[in-house]
């Protein structure tokens, strides 16, 4: 008779929880320091009933800050509750138990998670009651702290206890941790270096615009949904988080999957589930090849290899890669007698690059047809002539002019100039050198990415059809895609919107000076008089020389600020917000032409001439 | 109550147990002995549901172990070194024994305290000396109250006196509960005085597996001294397994049935015949000699 499956063991859990008291007593006493005794701490100094609620209502702020406690205190729990998987007695003794596999794991994970969770209950109670005896309670922002914390501890745990499972070495385990938090981006950073040395176009996000990489490295990710936006709040994506902790959910049950089918003979290997032992083998010998390379270039301080010294490096460091990988695998030093595993890798690293070398797939030929092109988000020209209000050209869907098949046939034939530089002429100094990135959505429903960077360009390739330099210069007389560029074709609230020049000098005592705000009535002339100036091709001009630029730009810079009148202020930033005119405000801001008469007329007729000089570029 | 049929496990490409069988019968005490490498340990990780069967079956009280509480929960295991929590006492670990066998005897943990005077009950058990931390192991293991008990290499570390009052306390038990030991040592000395039943192990297979009662009645080594110097013409039949010589004092280990053996003997006319008791080490000798290398090693 089979027995029915409990999953839980209150001896288990209780054990876990007596045990490691220090883990849980130390994540307590940390939140402990920053919320409820950092808040007696603030009311002791300041005896101000507004800054206590101001710390009250930005109690979820320390999120970021919690980010990195759950990453640590994550893993730390995972090697605590699940220790017994990595030595071999403990191993025998707790499988000897009475208790099925699934009461073992769910016992010890939920003891693991209760080290974490329950420090946040008893800091949210804690601190709510010290809000209360204040009368600044916020639940709000509490709760919100308490969900954000949870959940971030519930994905860093379980996926600690998720590369736990695949480890039979307790040293291996924060290393295996650290190692799959990083490894996309980190495959990413070489193998685009490895491949981008041989397809001209191949860049980051070629594959697929960096979302796997964002999704697959969490705490950038986390750490970018929880940053700062303009002031206010930190948690600008809260549906990350849920995602995060629902996929560590799912990463709980894979555990439990794993551990079911886990052999017990394994605590104490580097690798303790036999299917992946290939992987780690040769994912290490991949990963040494690649980095390795890099290293050693980095070290003589190569910095454009041939392509041949680069295969040479690459194979031969998988080859020591692919050794010391089966050295800790076998647990012995004698392990090159498996000699055919490391000439097969080699062998394959070898057919790759030639395959990279001559384009088998034709990667740097594809250039889509206008009719096959749906919209090119993300697509961009930078390394332009900085003109204040940034030094690139973006061709994104956001303006939704790119659509235009006049404007998509003159990417495409950008394309096309790209794709045909000639390889003698990439990496040569032009009068100037441009980064370009094409990123087309296909009517197919796919994607074609191609990034180029340190493209040469030259003044005498202006005029000759085909260059590069001939077609940037096209896309550069798009007046409408400028004007999208710096945002000139925004309605900025009237009732809020002021105008001020940066970069003059003050006329009394020749210093460089801001005119601060000007009134309205002047701001909202100079604002149609830059728009006249723009529609006459006299201001808002992207220049690809620098020289060109200097020619015809002063140094001042004219800049119009203004509020969304329809965006909602929490409570507490509207005090912060009405003292500070800068506060979460939208801004435009580009370069004073000499020939920009309209602009530079209201500037005279208001005076503003009058106190300041304009300095010429 | 222990049924082992068709076992195997490899480790990495070794094959650790290659189609093990054995059968111990319930209220037994069952040794198992073998060289170092030979699977002893393995086989008993089975027999606990530590580890899962690559192929074939351990059953006890016919029922598969692994993965099957209600078994495990009458079976207690001690290895040769016996894991504790590392802060915890003796006292800490029968708490949490208690929590995980429902048989488990607080009274018996009490009336056990007077047989292993020199355990301190609350002292970490990691502080205590080796042989110490196997007196609390099978005082815990005691008061478990198992149908079952593993034990591997059980009283390495013990002293003497200490080893015959554990002994003395399985018998105990094995008497009045009628509980089954299965005991794991590569030293058949110590096996001898405590085991009913042996099985030997040798490169992960059970070579030999009898009652030691019937080991003993099937061999019978015999001293016998003629007038003559030479041994006079053995009558035929007789199945003579080892001849030595010392003056005229001859020695015949032969296997059979003791009073059929003297029967034959004594047409020959001996100046004195006598029957002396076989050890079991070298029943085993005897038995196995030039079936394989390694047991004959792991013996003499």
């Amino acid at each position: 008779m089979r027995s029915g499956t409990s999953f839980f063991d209150f001896t288990i859990f209780n054990k876990n929880i007596q045990r490691y008291w220090p883990l849980w007593g130390a994540y307590l006493f940390i939140w402990l320091l920053i919320l409820p005794i950092n808040l007696m701490f603030l009311n002791r100094r300041l005896w101000s009933t507004q800054d206590m609620l101001e710390a009250a209502q930005t109690v979820h702020e320390t999120l970021p800050l919690g980010l990195y406690m759950a990453f640590v205190f994550g893993l730390g729990a995972a090697m605590m509750v699940f220790g017994y998987l990595y030595n071999s007695r403990a191993a025998c003794m707790t499988h000897a138990l009475p208790l099925r596999r699934e009461t073992l794991f769910w016992s010890s994970y939920l003891a693991g998670l209760a080290f974490l969770i329950g420090p946040h209950l008893l800091t949210a109670l804690i601190t709510l009651g010290i809000e209360s005896l204040r009368g600044v309670a916020a639940p709000e922002s509490l709760g919100v702290w308490l969900l954000g914390q949870s959940a971030m501890c519930l994905f860093f745990y379980s996926f600690a206890v998720f590369c736990g499972m695949f480890t039979g070495n307790a040293l291996a385990l924060p290393i295996f941790y650290g190692i799959l938090n990083f490894l996309v981006w980190y495959l990413r950073e070489t193998i685009v270096s490895y491949v981008a040395q041989f397809l001209h176009g191949m860049g980051y996000g070629t594959w697929d615009r960096g979302i796997l990489v964002q999704w697959c490295t969490p705490i950038l990710n986390l750490s970018g949904a929880l940053q700062r936006d303009r002031g206010v709040t930190y948690m600008n994506r809260p549906e990350v988080l849920a995602i995060y902790a629902a996929a560590g959910a799912v990463l709980t049950v894979l555990a439990l999957l794993v551990y079911r089918r886990r052999h017990m003979e394994s605590a104490g290997d580097v690798v303790a589930v036999r299917v992946v032992r290939p992987v780690f083998q040769y994912g290490v010998a991949i990963s040494t090849g690649l980095l390795g390379t890099i290293l050693l270039y980095i070290f003589w301080g190569v910095s454009n290899p041939s392509n041949v010294s680069l295969v040479v490096g690459v194979i031969l460091w998988s080859v020591a890669g692919y050794f010391a990988a089966t050295m800790l695998l076998d647990k012995t030093f004698r392990v090159f007698h498996k000699w055919k595993g490391a000439a097969g890798l080699a062998v394959v690293i070898l057919l790759f690059s030639l395959a990279l070398e001559f384009d088998v797939l034709g990667f740097e030929r594809r250039v889509p047809k206008v009719e096959e092109i749906q919209s090119v988000p993300f697509s961009s020209i930078s390394g332009l002539n900085f003109d204040g209000g940034g030094n690139s050209l973006d061709l994104d869907e956001y303006s939704g002019l790119s659509t235009d098949s006049e404007r998509l046939e003159k990417i495409t034939a950008l394309h096309h100039a790209l794709a045909n530089l000639p390889e003698d002429q990439r990496d040569r100094l032009g009068d100037n050198t441009i980064s370009v990135n094409l990123d087309y959505s296909l009517r197919s429903g796919g994607s074609l990415i191609r990034r180029y960077y340190s493209v040469p360009v030259w003044k005498a390739d202006r005029d000759v059809p085909g260059t590069v330099t001939y077609c940037v210069e096209q896309l550069l007389q798009d007046r409408e895609l400028l004007r999208y560029n710096y945002g000139l074709n925004q309605q900025p609230d009237a009732g809020t919107m002021w105008a001020a020049l940066e970069n003059v000098v003050d006329a009394k005592t020749g210093s460089y000076a801001s005119t601060g705000a000007l009134d309205s009535v002047t701001s909202r002339r100079l604002w149609e008089a830059v728009q006249q100036d723009f529609d006459e091709g006299t201001i808002g001009i992207r220049y690809l020389f620098s020289e060109e630029a200097s020619a015809n730009q002063y140094e001042a810079r004219i800049y119009f600020y203004w509020r969304d009148p329809s965006e909602d202020l929490p409570a507490h930033k509207r005090a912060a917000a009405a003292a500070d005119p800068y506060y979460k405000a939208h801004q435009i801001n580009l370069l004073l032409t000499r020939q920009a008469s309209h602009t530079l007329a209201v500037l005279e007729e208001s005076g503003v001439l009058d106190a300041y000089r304009l300095e010429e570029n | 109550m222990i049924k082992v049929n068709a076992l195997t496990k490899t480790f990495d490409g070794f094959k650790a147990l290659d189609a093990l069988s054995m059968h111990a019968r319930p209220g037994s005490i069952y040794g198992l002995v073998g060289p170092n490498g030979a699977g002893k340990s393995t086989l008993l990780r089975h027999v606990t549901g530590i580890y899962q069967p690559d192929s074939g079956t351990v059953l006890v009280n016919g029922e598969r172990v692994y993965e099957n509480p209600p078994v495990k929960r009458k079976i207690f295991f001690i290895p040769d070194d016996p894991y504790h929590f590392p802060s915890a006492s003796t006292r800490d670990m029968m708490r949490f024994y208690q929590g995980l066998y429902p048989q488990f005897s607080l009274q018996r943990y009490e009336a056990l305290q007077a047989a292993f005077p020199d355990v301190k009950e609350k002292m970490p058990i990691r502080r205590l000396s080796r042989g110490m931390q196997k007196q609390s192991a099978f005082w815990l293991a005691l008061c478990c109250q198992p149908e079952l008990l593993v034990l591997d290499e059980p009283v390495d570390g013990l002293d003497p006196v200490m080893r015959r009052q554990v002994w003395s306390l399985l018998m105990g038990d094995v008497a009045q509960r009628g509980m089954t030991v299965l005991i794991s040592s590569h030293n058949l000395r110590e096996l001898e005085d405590v085991c009913d039943h042996v099985g030997i192990l040798s490169h992960g297979r059970v070579l030999l597996e009898r009652s030691l009662t019937d080991l003993q009645d099937n061999i019978v080594k015999i001293q016998l001294a003629f007038p003559e110097l030479d041994l006079p013409e053995l009558p035929e039949g007789l199945n003579i397994l080892h001849t030595s010589q010392l003056g005229r004092v001859h020695t015949l280990i032969v296997r059979g049935n003791l009073e059929i053996i003297q029967g034959r003997l004594s047409t020959l006319s001996p100046l004195f015949m006598e029957a002396l008791p076989l050890s079991l080490e070298e029943i085993f000798i005897y038995e196995l000699g030039g079936e394989d290398y390694a047991v004959r090693d792991i013996i003499l």
